[in-house]
Formats: structure tokens, C-alpha cells, sequence
């Protein structure tokens, strides 16, 4: 899931990131008001973390312009300042969540969590596939029963594929989502990326749930191969 | 004390009105009382005199040296006599009664006529006294008449010597006093509603009167600290509440304005605050999400201790304004040689100014002054600062030290040739937590406490902060203490 942090603490906004990261998102972060809504604007954030306190143009403001150019993305505010009518005006404004400073860590991140599956209109944390399961709050996968160890990135790109199961993904949208600005390889790096985690899902089920699409992506979607023996496709 | 007048303004002006209106009615209802009686008394002498008149045409003079009175006893000459005209006496010159009538008759002493008497009836006077006949009150007129004479009578010189004759008739007063005393209940009585009215209709004047203060009182009443932003409508009222309602909205437009810094203050403090905290906290606890590098704890230790550092110099400032605010610092003065101190000053920024290519130069001309290091270092500090951080690379910064000439007050300025500061921001400049320009660089001390913390030290010392600035040519921030007495 990519994220954008517009937060003018440097301290604060180089921890949020580096935390976010290391739960598997792409995170790009705007220091300024500004810088915020260029990002904002030219890439298509699941969730964007928004201090309302900014130089050059205010959270508010951003928040009110992002909207009214129609940009769809999550917003969760933050704010040092603890007044109601800040709040009020956020979440009028079209802010979908609202955390006060100082917070913990864990829930902006369990927010910010339950942002993405709202993005992607899913409420039940746990996503089933067939005998794949994927629990999207303690990000465990199994499959028929057995846990799966992915790193954050490929956890993060079966997420993707799991939310939207059944429709083609393309490789686009994947660069979109899952990588950031710091990251400098090409999207060609979106493949080896889905052949990891091919071999980490579907190896040895005889039953694979990722498949490619010529020309078009990829698609998570349990699709009867000959022989199968599912009991549900049988004929 | 005993309150003569009432409390309530209401009250006051109907029993002002009252007592006005009272007096008024009184007055009219006694002179119209007045006036009816004198006419009234005017009148019924009238009468009593053409009584005395007819009476004396009766009388006729005799060829003798007496006079021959003849009241004719018929209906006629009776109706000469008014109703009330019960009683008669006719006196000659002398004093000699010539014709009297029931008790008049009876020449009881009341009834003798002085010297004194006759001859102001002789001179023509009509002469009224009021007497008791039998219990009742009569109005005794005494008139000198001249009888009539005949053509040949008048041929007699003595008759002509005989001269004049005095009439008396009475009249009794009751029927004129009973009307006139019905006269008087009437009025009273009419005076007494009409003050009975007044005193209600006054109530409903004063009520109607006061409308526009009720008014006013009700709008003021409805303004509490949750509305302030709500204003006493002064285009309906009279002009002598205007200037009331005038001063009560700029006094409301100050208190909230007050209120408005305060609340920003607070919430401004709080998030100056809690943003380094905040950073803190999530650095920690992403911290230990895992297990890392020693490099990188190190790294995130140092964000840590950065942010704690700015926590710390915002505490100091925010204690060091709040003992200023209660007026708890009570620094020591001491002679300072003011060129060594200023020095001192720039020392600690002389590596920023480098940095930025910034060239800072100081005329002193004053020896040595009595002020107080405590509260003077804070100021200069600031201003040096502020002048080195806001000015762009290649600029100069210009310190000088010298007393004013009129007022030999001493100042310590400092000018910069930065990009100035617009005149819109000139008076928020001393706000607490108030920056020109939005810190880019995290984990810097402007929380904008500076030159709030300057102005209040200045302020503790005595003297003021003043500034003056031009967009484009660079901004003079001056420190001006007016010399001390002692």
C-alpha cells in the first residue's frame, strides 16, 4: 500500500516513514504544505497522513484543495493542537480519521491499516481465497492450513492482488501501490516480485492462485487447471 | 441610610412624573377654585349692591329737614329686594336709623354703625362684613345711596344739605358657600383621579420610556464568554445610549480578542509541545519494533536527543516568560561595559554570520551602563540572532550603542539589511509563538517565543523594544531604557 506523510517535523516525519516501511509500505513524504500537495496530486496514495500544522500551506487548506480536485486517497490527520473545532473542521473538510500528538505508533498504524481495506471497500480483516488466507491486521498468510514467511514487500503485493481478487492487476498499478519514490529500480522489478511470491504461495499446492495475464498483469483468482480436484469446480 | 428615592430608574421617573403632575393639578384645580369663588363672591356683592341701590331709590326726601323712606309693602317693590335680601337699614348722615327691617330693627350692637364706617361708606365705598343673625352667616353690605330728587325738591337748598344716607342690606352667604364648597369637592375630587392616573399613566411613560435601555440590558445580558463575538446593536438606539453601546462593543471586541490569544496561546504551546514529543515517542517506538544496528540506534538516538534538547529550550523559555509575566525575575544590576557585552554576544553567532557571508559590525559609544546581564543577555541574544538568521547571504548586520540625544535614553540597535518584514506582521511580531517565517529546519528552538521574551525582559528593565522596518531594505530592532532615576 503506498503512503504519503506530510509532516514538517523532520525527526517525526524520517521515523514515520521508516516505521511504515518496515511494515511493508511505500511511503513518500512531503515536509511542506506544498510539497505535500504536489505529491498528493501526482500519484495515487492509498492513505496520506496529514499534520495539520505546516509551513508554506496549511493542513487545512491542503486538505480542502486535494479534495476539490477530486483526489480520493484516505486522509488520517494529525495535529498537536487539541481543540475540538480543529478536529470538526478536519473531518468536515473530508478527512477520514483523526489522531491527536503525541500518539502510539501501533494505532496510527492499525489506522492507517484499516484505511487501505476501506479503499478497497473490505471490512473483514481476513481475506480467504480458496484454501489461502490472508489476515490483513496481523499480516499472517497461510495456505491449506500452513503459515507462509514473506517479507513486507511481498506480503504487501499479495495484499494488493487479494483486494483485488478475481480483477487483472496490472503491472502499473502495482508500481503505483507498492513503490515509492526512493525506489530506483525499474518495473521490472514488479515481476521478480510476483515470481518470488509465486513460488512462496503456489509451489507444491498443484493449485495456483496467481496467474499471469499476456500482455495485460496479473490476476489472484482460483481458477480450475486441468486435473484439479477442487471440490467446488468439479464437472 | 434611608433611600428617599427609589431604586429602579423606572420608579424614579414615575414619581418624578408623579410629583410634577401633581403639583401641576393642584395648582390648576386651586387658582380655577380661586377664581370661580372670586366671581362668585364678585357676584353676589353685585347683587347685594343693586339691592342697596333699588332700596335707595325708595327713599324720597321730605319738605322737612328728614327723609321720607317709603318701602312700598307690595309684590312689586318686594321683587326689587333679591330673595336672599331679608333685612334693611337706611342711616341718615348722621348716624340716625331711618327705616330698618326685622332684627336689623332691633339695632342690637352689632349692628351700630362706627364714625369710622359711615364715613367710608359715605365716600362711596361699599363696605362688606360678614355677621351671625340667629346662627346663620349674612353678608352685610353698608353703601352710601343718593336718594332721588325731585326738580322741585332740588329748588330746596335744604335738602340739598341734607346730603347722603347710608343703606345696609344683608344677604345670607349659605347658598353661595354651598355651592362653592360643592365647587371644591368637585375639583378635588377631579384632582384625585387624575393624580391617580398620572400615577399609573406615569408608571407606563416611564415603562415605554425605558424601552430602549431594557433593550440594551437584554442584548448585554445575552453576551457571555461562549458568544463574544455578538454585538450590541447600536443603530436603534437614542443618541444619549449610543456612546454606552459603543464603548461596550469595544470593550467586547477587546475581550475577545484577548480570549482569542489566550486560546491560541494555550493551543500553541501545546503543540509546540507535543510535536517534539511526539517525535520522540514514534522514533522510540520504531525503534524497538525490532532488533537493529548499533548505527542505527545511534542514528535514531541522536533524532531523539535533537527533539528533547528543542523540548528543553522551549521549556526554559516558556518558565523564563512565565516568572517575567509574574514579575518573579529580580535580576541584579550591575555595571556592564557595554561594548565588551555586545561583543560577547556576537562571539556566539560570529559562526553562523560566516556561514551566511553576513558582515557584522558595531559602534559603541557608550562606556559603561547600570543594567542587568540577566535580562539584557536574553534580549541581545535574540535580536543578533534573528538578524543573522533572517537575513540572506552577503547582507550586513549593524550593532550600535549610544544614549538619544533629547531624552539621554540609552539604546542598543540592531539593524540588518534582510528582506524586512511586512507591515501587517510588525504587531504581531511580539505575539507569543508568533513566526515571521514558517522554520523549515526541524528541531530548531523558534517556537516564536523570541521577541516576546525580549519585549517582557525589555519591559522588566524598564525600557521598551521598538521596530522599525521596510520591505526590501532590512528590518531595525531597537532596545530604547529611558535613563533611571536612581
Amino acid at each position: 500500500m503506498r503512503l504519503l506523510i506530510i509532516e514538517d517535523n523532520k525527526t517525526l516525519a524520517r521515523s514515520l516513514r521508516q516505521g511504515f516501511r518496515e511494515e511493508g509500505f511505500a511511503v513518500d513524504v512531503g515536509a511542506d504544505g506544498e510539497e505535500g500537495l504536489w505529491y498528493a496530486e501526482s500519484n495515487p496514495y492509498d492513505v496520506v497522513v496529514l499534520d495539520l500544522t505546516l509551513p508554506k500551506l496549511d493542513g487545512l487548506e491542503l486538505l480542502r484543495r486535494i479534495r476539490r480536485r477530486g483526489i480520493a486517497s484516505h486522509v488520517i490527520c494529525l495535529t498537536a493542537r487539541g481543540a475540538t473545532e480543529d478536529k470538526v473542521q478536519a473531518l468536515n473538510l473530508g478527512a477520514d480519521d483523526y489522531l491527536a500528538k503525541p500518539f502510539a505508533f501501533e494505532e496510527l498504524l492499525a489506522r492507517v491499516r484499516s484505511l487501505c481495506r476501506r479503499a478497497y471497500r473490505r471490512k473483514d480483516p481476513i481475506i480467504q481465497l480458496a484454501d489461502l488466507e490472508i489476515n490483513t491486521a496481523s499480516r499472517t498468510v497461510r495456505r491449506a492450513g500452513r503459515a507462509i514467511h514473506l517479507s513486507a514487500r511481498e506480503y504487501a503485493l499479495l495484499e494488493f492482488l487479494a483486494f483485488h481478487a478475481g480483477e487483472v492487476v496490472t503491472r502499473t498499478m502495482i508500481w503505483d501501490h507498492l513503490y515509492d519514490f526512493a525506489d530506483e529500480s525499474t518495473s521490472n522489478v514488479v515481476d521478480v516480485h510476483v515470481c518470488v511470491l509465486r513460488k512462496k504461495i503456489d509451489t507444491g499446492t498443484g493449485r495456483p492462485l496467481i496467474h499471469t495475464r499476456r500482455g495485460e498483469g496479473y490476476v489472484l483468482e482460483d481458477i480450475p487447471v486441468a486435473g484439479d480436484v477442487g471440490p467446488e469446480r468439479k464437472r | 441610610m434611608i433611600r428617599v428615592v427609589p431604586g429602579s430608574i423606572r420608579a424614579r421617573l414615575a414619581l418624578y412624573l408623579l410629583l410634577l403632575l401633581a403639583v401641576l393639578v393642584i395648582g390648576l384645580l386651586t387658582s380655577v377654585y380661586l377664581m370661580a369663588s372670586r366671581s362668585a363672591w364678585r357676584s353676589f356683592h353685585d347683587g347685594l349692591v343693586a339691592q342697596a341701590l333699588s332700596l335707595g331709590l325708595m327713599i324720597e326726601y321730605e319738605k322737612g329737614p328728614s327723609f321720607d323712606v317709603e318701602i312700598p309693602d307690595s309684590p312689586l317693590s318686594r321683587s326689587y329686594l333679591a330673595p336672599g335680601c331679608e333685612y334693611y337699614r337706611v342711616f341718615d348722615g348722621l348716624g340716625r336709623t331711618l327705616a330698618a327691617s326685622g332684627y336689623l330693627q332691633s339695632g342690637t350692637e352689632l349692628w351700630q354703625p362706627t364714625a369710622n364706617w359711615i364715613r367710608k361708606a359715605r365716600l362711596g365705598e361699599a363696605v362688606f362684613r360678614k355677621i351671625r343673625i340667629g346662627g346663620e352667616e349674612k353678608e352685610l353690605l353698608t353703601l352710601k345711596c343718593l336718594p332721588k330728587i325731585e326738580d322741585e325738591q332740588k329748588a330746596n337748598p335744604a335738602n340739598l344739605q341734607k346730603g347722603a344716607i347710608v343703606v345696609q342690606v344683608t344677604q345670607a352667604t349659605r347658598p353661595l358657600r354651598r355651592l362653592l364648597s360643592r365647587l371644591g369637592a368637585i375639583l378635588f375630587t377631579g384632582g384625585l383621579v387624575t393624580l391617580a392616573a398620572a400615577a399609573m399613566g406615569s408608571r407606563a411613560v416611564a415603562h415605554v420610556g425605558l424601552r430602549p435601555i431594557r433593550d440594551l440590558t437584554s442584548s448585554v445580558q445575552l453576551i457571555n464568554e461562549h458568544n463574544l463575538g455578538t454585538r450590541v446593536p447600536e443603530g436603534t438606539l437614542p443618541d444619549e445610549l449610543v456612546p454606552l453601546a459603543t464603548k461596550t462593543n469595544e470593550m467586547l471586541a477587546r475581550i475577545e480578542e484577548a480570549f482569542q490569544r489566550e486560546k491560541h496561546l494555550t493551543s500553541d504551546a501545546a503543540h509546540e509541545i507535543r510535536t517534539p514529543l511526539s517525535a520522540i515517542i514514534t522514533t522510540l517506538e520504531v525503534a524497538l519494533r525490532k532488533n537493529r544496528s548499533p548505527q542505527e540506534y545511534r542514528q535514531m538516538m541522536c533524532e531523539c536527543l535533537c527533539s528533547a534538547r528543542h523540548l528543553k529550550q522551549l521549556t526554559d523559555a516558556l518558565l523564563f516568560l512565565t516568572a517575567l509575566d509574574a514579575g518573579k525575575v529580580h535580576p541584579q544590576a550591575k555595571a556592564i561595559n557595554i561594548e565588551q557585552f555586545l561583543n560577547e554576544t556576537i562571539g556566539i553567532y560570529k559562526e553562523d554570520a560566516a556561514r551566511k557571508s553576513i558582515s557584522v559590525t558595531t559602534d559603541v559609544s557608550i562606556g559603561e551602563a547600570t543594567l542587568e546581564p540577566d535580562l539584557l543577555s536574553p534580549i541581545l541574544n535574540n535580536l543578533v540572532s534573528n538578524a543573522i538568521e533572517y537575513s540572506r547571504p552577503g547582507d550586513s548586520v549593524f550593532i550600535s550603542a549610544y544614549r538619544r540625544k533629547p531624552d539621554e535614553a540609552l539604546c542598543i540597535q540592531v539593524a540588518d539589511t534582510g528582506p524586512g518584514i511586512p507591515k501587517s506582521a510588525i504587531d504581531k511580531l511580539f505575539y507569543r509563538f508568533y513566526r515571521g517565517r514558517q522554520e523549515e529546519e526541524a528541531g530548531t528552538a523558534h517556537a516564536g517565543l523570541g521577541l516576546n521574551i525580549a519585549a517582557k525582559a525589555a519591559e522588566a528593565m524598564g525600557g521598551r523594544l521598538e521596530v522599525e522596518s521596510e520591505l526590501g531594505k532590512g528590518s531595525t530592532f531597537r532596545l530604547v531604557i529611558s535613563r533611571r532615576q536612581s
